[in-house]
């Protein structure tokens, strides 16, 4: 089992009024909120954060890409990577990933990736991803294109770091005489390729043919689940069993010494992610088009059921949008939810909302010594088909296995 | 759902499947809807009562998927020039509301003499950076509901229509293929204004003044930049006078037709 530490970069510092004065954190949420002197200080911070976990052991680091927005601060995340590359030495990086469709130019994704993997030795993971609907907004990009610009601009991605240059491309949305970059990535063929998603089926459909890892940002264990499991049954159709390598899992995690403990330190900075720092209309987070109108539909169902109100510390923890506790718990739930899901890659937000740096410091320290050595044990779990109510009690016992 | 004494069918124009309303005899009239998608409103019986009025849906609006090639105003313009190749229309009277109203405007400029008279209803097409179109695509559709219908009652109505699985299905998709057109520029085209003055025809601009999705600055400029064109605003009404002022609104294009349509063309 492979463990990265992921950060988001969040704002921090929201006003205190925040919750009636704003309706969005995202588009719209006014930039004088954001204080650059501030900023200075937590860029630095920030990137002391993600260059611990190379000292720490974990296998990469992850950064993204969020726009107009408290909730990340990477606009440009081949930037912070460009930083990480001088302050690592072993871990992996991983850009979670560059959002294709909204760069006029995908070949700046191509040079700018291979850069980073020459410069870095070759460290880099590539994550390709659409952007979440808010950045159609916040760029003015038209969302209804939003599909066929990622496939069009992975495809010539992956031919300008594979084919001998110069070549042409003539696609619908990009069309190139002279495809020719220099330098070309270190990687061969090229870096690997992942697909972080929320979730959508198209994304599932392109892990399944091209068999790139797919990793699933947080949601209730019960949607990851099935999801997962969408997956493995398009695969099966498809003709293979993907390996676990394939399936990757990111929440916030956090480890105390004691649940309660977890819960006093860091209940009201998860919060602040699932609520401040995730507060936007719906029309920012589905625009038209984005999404296939069937699942825009039931979207609209859900939207019509919510009470604005945000998730409790008790509904994270028990529907398993988060995992945090004492070593112990953190240990037994991941085991039980690796038994469920049959991930191969775990990707941990080790800082969340508000974290305090001290906090996040303790994190992950506490999250090397006493979690990752139980991770790293976690064989190959093969879920069944049938993914049955009763998956937590069968994997409390593997968890022990696993232990002793 | 249409109105009874209309007719409900799916043509196949060009290779694509649509849906055509029709209604009435006389000199045929299209009118061309705006981005919310299609219904037969009580300004169409009464239109109809004294034209051959066709209502059709747009290419996209009905569709789950958005279909390649018809993805402009202008792949709307050629459409409708094949959809009236289609009917056997020579020369028609043309109409359109809000997105409709642009469409018509880009048809007017590049084939003129396919008509005789334009009448824009509250048409999108034009950009006054002093005086911007609110952004749609941020509001949902009861919001939009809200601000486009002067009168609550009639937003609320439209709200409450607007809540059964099917009506959202339908707001899904004429969303999509509303987004698909007018995402980026902004229901507008930037070259739309030099080119109207190609429209040498006797042109009406009908207004709600209180429409605050299109607001009533973008008549004045509609007149301006119109050769020959007249303008009627309805008070106490907003985006949508189809909805909102149905009679007045076919009292004002009746009287403009019979004024300015030549003599073959004039309903009774």
């Amino acid at each position: 089992m492979e463990f990265y530490s992921f950060h988001l970069m969040p704002w921090p510092y929201l006003p205190p009024d925040f919750d009636e004065k704003y309706s969005s954190a995202w588009v719209t949420c006014p930039n004088d909120l954001y204080d650059p002197e501030r900023g200075t200080a937590l860029y630095t911070r920030y990137i002391d954060e993600l260059a611990l976990g190379d000292e720490l052991g974990f296998d990469g680091v992850c950064v993204n890409e969020h726009h107009q927005t408290a909730y990340g601060l990477m606009p440009a995340p081949n930037l912070i990577a460009a930083a990480l590359v001088q302050r690592t030495k072993r871990a992996k990086i991983a850009l979670m990933g560059n959002a294709v469709p909204l760069r006029d130019h995908p070949l700046r994704i191509a040079e700018e990736v291979a850069m980073l993997d020459v410069m870095s030795g070759g460290r880099i993971i590539s994550g390709f991803v659409r952007g979440i609907g808010c950045e159609y907004h916040s760029f003015h990009l038209n969302p209804t294109y939003s599909r066929e610009r990622t496939e069009e601009g992975i495809d010539l991605i992956l031919r300008a770091w594979t084919e001998p240059g110069p070549f042409s491309f003539w696609g619908k949305h990009y069309r190139v005489r002279y495809v020719n970059v220099w330098p070309k990535p270190l990687q061969q063929p090229h870096p690997p390729i992942w697909l972080p998603s929320t979730g959508s089926v198209e994304t599932i459909e392109w892990s399944v043919q091209r068999r790139w890892p797919f990793v699933r940002t947080y949601d209730t264990l019960d949607a990851i689940a099935a999801m997962f499991q969408c997956l493995r049954a398009r695969a099966n159709e498809v003709g293979y069993e993907p390996e676990p390598e394939q399936i990757g899992w990111m929440l916030p995690i956090y480890v105390a010494e004691t649940d309660e403990k977890a819960r006093e330190e860091a209940a009201k900075h998860v919060q602040y992610l699932f609520g401040w720092l995730s507060k936007r209309p719906f029309e920012f987070t589905l625009p038209p088009g984005y999404i296939s109108a069937q699942s825009m539909v039931r979207g609209l169902e859900v939207a019509a059921t919510k009470t604005g109100q945000s998730r409790s510390y008790d509904d994270l923890l028990d529907l398993g949008i988060i995992c945090f506790g004492s070593p112990e718990t953190v240990r037994q739930r991941l085991a039980a939810a690796h038994e469920r899901l049959g991930f191969g890659r775990l990707v941990g937000l080790l800082h969340f909302g508000s974290l305090p740096h001290e906090l996040t410091v303790k994190n992950m320290h506490l999250f090397a010594e006493e979690v990752l050595p139980f991770v790293r044990a976690l064989g190959p779990a093969r879920p069944a088909a049938n993914d049955g109510a009763n998956g937590r009690a069968s994997a409390t016992t593997v968890a022990a296995e696993a232990r002793s | 759902m249409s109105a009874p004494g209309v007719r409900d069918e799916r043509l196949m124009i060009a290779g694509t499947r649509v849906r055509v309303q029709s209604a009435g005899d006389g000199p045929p009239l299209l009118y061309l809807h705006g981005a919310g998608g299609v219904s037969w409103l009580p300004g169409h019986t009464a239109l109809a009562e004294h034209c051959r009025l066709i209502v059709p849906e747009h290419p996209n609006w009905g569709e789950d998927e958005l279909a390649d090639g018809l993805e402009s105003i202008e792949d709307l313009v050629y459409f409708y020039l094949d959809f009236l190749d289609a009917l056997d229309l020579d020369r028609i009277h043309l109409a359109g509301h809000s997105l409709g109203g642009w469409l018509a405007a880009e048809i007017a400029v590049a084939h003129p003499e396919r008509l005789w008279t334009l009448t824009l209803i509250d048409a999108a097409g034009l950009w006054l950076p002093d005086c911007p179109m609110p952004d749609l695509f941020a509001l949902s559709a009861a919001e939009t509901a809200r601000l486009g219908n002067y009168d609550p009652a009639v937003g609320e109505a439209a709200i409450a229509a607007g809540a059964t699985p099917e009506a959202r299905a339908a707001q899904v998709r004429a969303r999509a293929a509303f987004a698909r057109i007018a995402w980026n520029p902004y229901l507008h085209n930037p070259r739309l204004a030099v080119r109207l003055r190609r429209v040498r025809l006797p042109a009406l601009v009908v207004w709600g003044e209180e429409d605050r999705i299109i607001p009533p600055a973008y008549a004045d400029e509609y007149a301006r930049l119109l050769p020959d064109a007249r303008v009627v605003r309805f008070p106490a009404c907003g985006h949508s006078p189809a909805r909102e002022r149905p009679a007045a609104l076919a009292d004002a294009m009746l009287a403009f037709l019979r004024d300015r349509a030549p003599a073959s063309a004039r309903p009774e």
